[in-house]
């Protein structure tokens, strides 16, 4: 299925890009994630980043959908 | 103006705070950024959102705070963008009758953004060099 991959902060850096379209038979962000962080090397580990599903706070295991909006948060680091 | 509001612009020219005439304590806090952190002289700072559930997890904590506090208004403003030393970066805002409920309804409300609503610091040392910050080990006791 394809979906859409969102990152920020280092993770943007690191990828080089804030989105991208992926075709992937992964069923949920952690399958992604090991995906990705194989081919970005990403810096951080799944205890340092959040996933969100169509903006929305998801856990790793969160079934995707085709289509869905996945992002990769890294902790929020405001104020 | 209640809510929680993302923002390019300085936050002093956000309009004055609106509450009822029943409320007698305004709590506010102002998070600056400030010239140095962790031993490093800071230079600037530039600040990046998930916007959507930026606003979406700020107004959460708004709503929140108003279950477990009695406030009669709430507002929360954080900066994204380019910033200097000496700008404020994050202004909450909570009234309610008495000020023992609004001082901690502000802390809380403090505590609680800098923890969930995702949004990154990169800091630009004077040396040149720069680092996005992770949250430390307790988390939410920084300034």
């Amino acid at each position: 299925m394809r979906i859409r991959v969102l990152y920020f902060a280092q993770l943007q850096e690191e990828a080089r890009r804030g989105e991208e379209s992926i075709e992937t038979d992964a069923a949920t962000p952690r399958d992604v994630w090991t995906e990705l962080r194989a081919r970005y090397n990403f810096s951080l580990g799944t205890h340092q980043v959040l996933p969100a599903v169509d903006e929305e706070f998801r856990d790793w295991d969160h079934p995707l959908r085709p289509g869905s909006a996945l992002a990769f948060l890294p902790l929020p680091g405001g104020g | 103006m209640d809510g929680f509001l993302l923002v390019e612009t300085a936050l002093e020219e956000l309009p004055p705070l609106e509450a009822p005439d029943s409320c007698g304590a305004v709590v506010e806090f102002r998070g600056r950024v400030r010239n140095h952190n962790a031993g490093r002289p800071v230079r600037a700072l530039h600040y990046s959102a998930y916007p959507g559930l930026a606003r979406t997890e700020g107004t959460r904590i708004l709503t929140e705070a108003r279950e477990r506090f009695s406030l009669d208004a709430a507002r929360a403003a954080h900066r994204i963008g380019e910033l200097e030393i000496g700008d404020t970066v994050l202004l909450v805002q909570a009234a309610s009758s008495r000020r023992e409920e609004s001082f901690a309804a502000c802390r809380w409300i403090v505590d609680q953004i800098k923890t969930r609503v995702p949004i990154w610091k990169k800091e630009h040392y004077t040396d040149g060099s720069s680092a996005w910050l992770m949250p430390p080990p307790g988390d939410g006791k920084d300034p």
